[in-house]
């Protein structure tokens, strides 16, 4: 191993003591990208999604898997709705893949795509951002409101501005969290779909202002709301294009990039939030975070030398900064997967993918 | 003293007149009883499954007509027990204990679970969506269930009793086979999948993971439609699977060439990264129309497949199979998959047999083949070692009840087409339609292409043929098939007359969009308001003419006239096509007369542009969805 890495991996094994306590630390290095010379359609990579045996990235000129050794692509010659692939999912009852798409909604099962469009099914839009599946349902989240296809039944549901406060119709992402479902709307902020109940609510930025937050945690930090997530205690993550926002169901906490110390959100233009053992993580136009809303990890490329700066916010006490030999090609960032000891990055140039290797470190406990 | 020429009137007294009207009474009861009693032994079987029990002497026979299940033991020939079940019971399947068998029963819209010793029924599984294959897991903790009208494979949690999931099949999922070598269940489909109307049709196999319960792989028959039975060597290295081609994408001017619809089987190998190879059963100058069911014997040397257009079991030697299918791999043999002379080379037999032969089974020893001869309730017993008929059993006393039986018979054989090609039952397969548009000839070639029609439930829609020329169902069964279809220039009015009562008589499939209390939900109730509004979004009112429930009225939802909703094609020399019923339209897609638009949403978002096929320039996203529903419900 490299004497340099060798050094900052100490480093970090005594610095994680300190950070995380209940968790795997959130170290990743070994970064590789994967770019067209590898096989994939395209260097933008708009989004990646990592099942148990395969890692699909959306590109804007087609779709990739790679089944551990290659690339595999899909284009719209395959059946694929439109080449730019803006999200994945997987159904966990079949195991069938959907792709969310810039000209309708795709299913990929057994090897065989179906389309759904505006034009041929009950598809809201064919502009689709984000896709949630839980329940035998697909929650389809459009340029035109979100749509829930029910598989059973076949069986579209559409959600607008006239049956729902949806305040735009802009809908950017879902995320299926038990009895809720969550909808980021693109200026409308964030709507909640109780599903025993049948009912919807609406989340936005009390005080309006599209440059400043009056009161901080007082709710929604914005209404542009790009992407939403939660974890498994019931936190609800919302990326915003000015900042963080978390909601606990009670009480809301916020993260902007100016906040003091250095070492927190990377920037607030967010373009994605997800949940990994027990942390949010967050892909910004600048760089990758991750946290526990106390302490903060934050991952950056360094571009006048190609190397990775991390940097890591305890709870109290000041930031460090480490560097890494290797890290991701580029710092705008649209989506996030793990698999395994393994994370994967969309980015503006090609999937990065990182390998966790330090986690056994004394005096941290490991999560499960 | 009665004078000659004097009408005789019966001297009946007041105090006489109630005496006889009692005897009168007593008689007819009598009578009605007798009859009753008469037409409940001698009610149609139709035999449409087999299951040979494990005792080697008995098997059980699903009657689809009758709605039982026959214990048949067929070394006495004679029904040792009967048991009602749900309607049209489908196919069966036995659990790995083999203590329980599940029957799949299409109309019932259930399967049920028996004992197999006393056939008692011991718990039943609803299923909305026209359920047909059954298979249970290796592990006998999970039911397979092919929905045929869903185009799903519902899974039953056999310890609970509770539904799953539900996996996506091909169209019209027919049959299940659980390949336990491979770990893997094997879904055939009836129809295609959704093609545009100049492509050759697709017919999948849908392959799930026994372990993990998902589809895992989509086998792909090119060319090929209407898939069948299937069935594997035990070791799972070779599967068979019965196939139609169809060549749609010519006109049927082909009748006369022998090549309209081509019968045979597709051979699917271990080697999955090769495409199946499709064979015909076929010779250049004789048919062997509707390929149903196979079976392989224990050592895997031969194989049996029901073709039950022609009433003739075909029997494949699977070593001369083999060669012809190793020099079509290795590129010695071109167009093999429609090639009409190569059948000579591995069918070794052409078993006569009775009425419609469908279901196939094979004893434990591989001794003998049991052949189901669905529309003469009889069952055929052949030596496999001769391939010669051991002896016929009949399951009932008479099969010519009234004219739809014999209609029926006639619907479903090949014997007046052309070299045997097809029958009616091949483009109309399960009584209703295949999927697939076709150029007839008579119009002119390369004109006014046709998507074909449902037989469903027709009774009342006439006008029939898409221009609306032919009056009534007889004279679209008559002449026209005669010398058009079927080119063998002449069928009598008597079996004209029996093929329409028969056609009369077909029903349609129970609706799974319709609730079981015929109560429309929200979005159908609010798709409803909309089929019946007489003004637009804005107010304006819609022309009486120009409304959806004007054209598509009445109980059946059409009106017998024909009209011009702006969908002429450049080849189609007519302007004004039928109203279409819409009864079950949610099955039968592909839509409008020349099958372009694959979904009901196509019709106005893709081919209605000038608003001729009503008003829908000012529908919501919501509102088309809404409509939708409602039809589906119809």
């Amino acid at each position: 191993m490299n004497p340099r890495i060798t050094i900052t991996l100490s480093v970090i094994f005594i610095l994680t003591s300190n950070l995380f306590a209940n968790a795997v630390p959130p170290f990743y290095d070994h970064w590789e990208t994967f770019d067209t010379s590898d096989g994939l359609p395209s260097n933008k990579v708009l989004c990646v999604y990592a099942t148990p045996n395969a890692v699909w990235v959306g590109t804007d000129k087609g779709l990739a898997r790679w089944d551990g050794s290659r690339w595999k692509t899909y284009v719209k010659k395959d059946g694929l709705a439109h080449p730019a692939v803006m999200a994945i999912a997987q159904d966990p009852d079949t195991s069938d893949m959907w792709f969310a798409t810039l000209g309708g909604l795709s299913r990929f099962s057994g090897g065989r795509f179906d389309t759904f469009t505006q034009l041929n099914s009950g598809l809201p839009n064919d502009v689709v951002y984000g896709l949630a599946i839980a329940n035998g349902e697909v929650w389809a989240a459009t340029a035109a409101g979100t749509g829930r296809y029910e598989i059973g039944s076949k069986r579209w549901t559409l959600y607008d501005e006239t049956n729902t406060p949806m305040h735009e119709i802009w809908c950017y992402s879902a995320a299926d969290c038990g009895d809720n479902i969550y909808l980021a709307v693109w200026g409308g902020g964030m709507l909640e779909y109780n599903r025993p109940r049948d009912r919807w609510k609406d989340y936005r930025d009390p005080d309006g202002e599209m440059e400043i937050d009056l009161f901080r945690n007082d709710g929604l930090v914005h209404d542009v709301v790009a992407s939403v997530a939660c974890d498994d205690s019931g936190i609800v993550w919302m990326g915003t294009y000015f900042g963080l926002s978390t909601y606990d169901g009670r009480k809301w906490l916020n993260f902007m990039d100016h906040d003091p110390p250095v070492g927190g959100l990377v920037s607030n233009f967010i373009n994605f939030v997800t949940t990994h053992e027990g942390l949010g993580w967050i892909a910004t136009d600048n760089g990758l975070n991750a946290t526990d809303r106390k302490s903060w990890w934050t991952y950056q490329r360094d571009p006048a030398t190609g190397e990775g700066v991390v940097l890591l916010k305890p709870v109290d006490g000041p930031t460090r900064r480490l560097r890494t030999k290797t890290i991701f090609a580029h710092n705008y960032i649209f989506g996030i997967s793990f698999q395994g000891d393994e994370i994967w990055l969309a980015t503006e140039k090609g999937v990065a993918r990182g390998r966790r290797t330090v986690t056994h470190v004394a005096g941290v406990s490991h999560g499960d | 003293m009665r004078e000659e020429g004097q009408k005789y009137i019966p001297n009946l007294t007041p105090e006489g007149q109630p005496r006889k009207n009692l005897i009168l009474c007593l008689v007819l009861v009598a009578l009605s009883v007798r009859t009753a009693v008469a037409q409940e032994s001698e009610a149609a079987c139709g035999p449409k499954f087999l299951l040979p029990e494990a005792n080697g002497s008995s098997i059980l026979i699903l009657c689809e007509t009758r709605n039982t299940i026959l214990r048949f033991d067929h070394q006495r020939e004679e029904v040792v027990a009967q048991v009602p079940t749900a309607a049209s019971p489908f196919a069966a399947c036995l659990h790995p204990d083999g203590k329980r068998m599940y029957v799949s029963c299409r109309r019932g819209q259930r399967i049920i679970e028996l004992d197999v010793d006393s056939l008692e029924t011991l718990r039943s599984f609803v299923l909305r969506g026209d359920p047909t294959g059954v298979s249970v897991s290796a592990d006998g903790k999970r039911l397979y269930v092919a929905a045929h009208s869903l185009d799903q494979i519902v899974i039953f949690n056999l310890t609970t009793g509770l539904e799953i999931k539900r996996l996506i099949s091909g169209n019209g999922p027919e049959a299940v086979s659980l390949q336990a070598s491979k770990g893997q269940l094997f879904v055939t489909n009836l129809l295609s999948n959704p093609v545009s109307p100049d492509m050759p049709c697709r017919n999948e196999i849908t392959v799930i993971d026994d372990v993990s319960a998902r589809v895992v792989d989509r086998i792909i028959l090119e060319g090929a439609n209407i898939g069948r039975g299937i069935a594997f060597t035990e070791d799972g290295l070779l599967g068979i699977t019965a196939i139609s081609r169809p060549k749609n994408l010519v006109p049927m001017v082909q009748v006369a060439r022998g090549w309209v619809v081509t019968n045979g089987f597709a051979v699917l190998s271990a080697d999955r990264d090769a495409a199946p190879v499709q064979l015909l059963v076929d010779q250049p100058n004789r048919s062997y129309a509707d390929p149903h069911d196979v079976v392989i014997t224990p050592d895997g040397r031969k194989f049996y497949l029901s073709c039950s257009g022609a009433d003739t079991v075909t029997a494949v030697d699977v070593g001369l199979l083999q060669k012809t299918v190793d020099e079509a791999l290795n590129g010695h043999l071109t167009n093999y998959s429609d090639h009409l002379g190569l059948s000579r080379r591995y069918v070794v037999a052409r078993i006569k047999v009775g009425a419609n032969p469908q279901a196939l089974a094979i004893d434990r020893n591989g001794h003998r083949l049991f052949v189901a001869n669905r529309l003469d309730d009889t069952i055929t017993v052949v030596d496999t070692v001769s391939d010669e008929v051991i002896k016929t059993i009949a399951l009932s006393e008479s099969v010519d009840r009234d004219r739809a039986a014999r209609g029926e018979r006639l619907f479903h054989s090949a014997a007046r087409t052309f070299h045997g090609q097809f029958s009616c039952a091949s483009c109309h397969p399960d009584d209703g339609f295949d999927g697939l548009q076709y150029d007839l000839e008579p119009d002119g070639l390369g004109e006014n292409l046709l998507d074909n029609r449902n037989l469903r439930d027709v009774v009342g829609t006439g006008p029939f043929k898409w221009v609306g020329s032919n009056p009534d169902i007889t004279t679209q069964c008559g002449t026209r098939t005669a010398k058009w279809i079927v080119r063998t220039g002449w069928i009598s009015l008597s079996q004209v007359l029996d093929l329409t009562a028969y056609i009369r008589s077909i029903k349609a499939v129970v609706n799974p969009h319709r609730s079981p209390d015929d109560q429309l939900t929200l979005a159908q109730l609010r798709g409803k308001v909309l089929f019946e509004r007489n003004s637009m979004n804005d107010g304006t009112p819609i022309p009486v003419e120009n409304r959806c429930n004007s054209c598509h009225a009445g109980p059946r939802y059409f009106d017998g006239n024909q009209f011009d909703v702006g969908t002429k094609a450049p080849r189609d020399t007519k302007t004004e096509f039928d109203t279409a019923h819409l009864i079950n339209i949610f099955e039968s897609a592909p839509y409008l007369h020349d099958g372009r638009a694959a979904t009901l949403e196509e019709i106005w978002t893709v081919h209605n542009p000038s608003g001729e096929h009503g008003v829908s320039s000012d529908w919501t996203k919501r509102q088309l969805n809404d409509l939708v529903e409602y039809l589906k419900s119809l």
